[in-house]
């Protein structure tokens, strides 16, 4: 490897390889496999070597790094030909999430549940809203930085962050109000 | 807790006749800490002066605390931190290789590239490491599998007779046994030199494969561990970076992904969701069996 390459290799790796953790996480919050997510991660970093030159230095990797996941991931339904129906989400606000005004929801003793509970409460959430609040609450990605990997407006990521955190205060809320 | 009643001196609606905080999308987003500075500057005097809004906005707040603290571990698993680092060094050698094939191209007239250059000398090191391997193995006594260093049990494989047909074709065990093929990868990845099922162990299979360039000689060996399923996991030890790789067939009841990269075992299971697989576990014969092996990773010794 020339010392050019070299040093290109190594910057890679010091700015990609620290957050294999995240984008681990976040392949499994795209696919719901582990197996699926572990390809998806190791073909994410090979797409991302390739391409660190169009990385923009001094921005965020992490938000890059799950840009190229969020393709590949369609590509690999493409591919497969079973790419999932998007959820619209019109039919989720009429069949799914029942109405009710955010203050009922706005309780106290959120600290008494479980991060374990918090997650499956996420993991039942429809995957437009889910993926946002991985993203913004679990990645801890800015808003603008949610709208370029899901590649949707800022106003649309507003919506579906606030759609996805319902869905989870709804389903916690009765935990919440079960214990002694 | 009841909400403390609104302020005469309530914040100012927005154009639309209602104030921000009406729209709990808002007032998720000033937590999040989204907005201008001036908007957020108007909010957050807002909250100090509308107790029940400071309400809101704390509880709101707590639940977005506990969304935070489900997030994931930082750190990804060592499987999948080792395959993937392999992956890439795998991808940067490729870079390097079609680099160095372009410039002999522009210099031309060259009796030997470069490139072959470059690969007969890791071929060089690699006899080398296995002659050093096999003196070592000499000594040892008996043949429990997991008594042996994995160099040991490298240097063993170098005693094989191979059986099979050795080539691009693969190797297959006899009628009767658990048939294994095995590919060979033919864009200078990986190698396979030889392949035998044991005949001492029926339902395993052992192979010595070497890579090109810098990359570690792999031997694999296939003894199942007492009371293990045979054929159910192959197991891989790695020995340093330019050290040897030992696989066994164990039965773990777990899943680590083998720290190899795709590039070089370009083989694809239509069984297993076309997942990239091994080739030698996985070649075209081996599909067909309704157990393909599982790999884990072990620790080395």
């Amino acid at each position: 490897m020339s010392p050019p390459a070299a040093r290109r290799h190594s910057e890679f790796e010091r700015t990609c390889l620290p957050l294999l953790g995240s984008v681990q996480a976040f392949a499994l919050s795209l696919t719901r496999k582990s197996a699926d997510a572990d390809d998806l991660v190791q073909e994410t970093y090979l797409k991302a070597l390739r391409a660190f030159d169009s990385f923009t230095r001094g921005t965020n990797a992490k938000a890059w790094l799950f840009t190229i996941a969020r393709r590949l991931n369609i590509d690999r339904f493409r591919r497969a030909r079973v790419r999932p129906q998007p959820l619209a989400e019109e039919a989720v606000e009429d069949t799914s999430l029942a109405p009710a005004a955010p203050e009922a929801l706005e309780v106290e003793g959120w600290e008494q549940l479980s991060p374990e509970a918090v997650r499956r409460a996420i993991d039942g959430v429809p995957d437009p809203f889910r993926l946002a609040v991985v993203l913004r609450d679990i990645q801890g990605l800015s808003y603008q930085q949610v709208a370029e990997v899901l590649d949707v407006p800022a106003g649309t990521v507003m919506s579906r962050l606030h759609r996805g955190r319902e869905y989870v205060r709804q389903a916690l809320v009765p935990l919440l109000r079960a214990r002694p | 807790m009841s909400l403390p009643p609104p302020r005469a001196d309530a914040p100012a609606p927005r154009p639309n006749g209602r104030p921000w905080h009406a729209d709990a999308g808002e007032l998720d987003r000033f937590l999040d800490g989204e907005g201008a500075p001036a908007e957020r500057a108007t909010r957050q005097a807002d909250r100090a002066r509308d107790p029940a809004l400071a309400v809101r906005l704390e509880r709101r707040a707590g639940f977005l605390r506990l969304l935070a603290s489900a997030g994931a571990p930082a750190l990804a698993d060592a499987g999948l931190t080792a395959r993937v680092s392999a992956a890439l060094a795998a991808e940067a050698r490729a870079a390097a290789d079609a680099g160095a094939t372009a410039g002999v191209g522009a210099q031309g007239g060259s009796p030997r590239p470069a490139w072959a250059r470059r690969r007969l000398l890791p071929w060089l090191a690699t006899a080398a490491v296995l002659l050093v391997a096999l003196g070592v193995w000499s000594g040892l006594p008996g043949r429990e599998a997991e008594a042996l260093h994995p160099t040991e049990l490298a240097a063993r494989l170098l005693d094989w007779k191979p059986k099979g047909v050795e080539g691009p074709a693969g190797c297959a065990g006899g009628a009767g046994q658990d048939v294994f093929s095995f590919v060979l990868v033919q864009d200078g990845e990986l190698e396979i030199r030889a392949c035998d099922p044991d005949p001492q162990a029926q339902g395993t299979t052992r192979a010595l494969l070497r890579r090109p360039e810098e990359l570690p000689v792999m031997g694999f060996v296939a003894v199942p561990a007492p009371g293990a399923v045979p054929s159910s996991e192959v197991g891989i030890t790695e020995v340093g970076p330019s050290g040897v790789v030992v696989f066994d067939v164990l039965d773990h009841g777990r899943r680590v992904y083998l720290a190899l990269d795709a590039a070089a075992l370009r083989l694809k299971h239509a069984g297993l969701g076309d997942r990239w697989t091994c080739a030698a576990c996985h070649g075209s014969v081996r599909q067909a069996l309704p157990n393909p092996h599982r790999i884990v990773l072990r620790q080395a010794p």
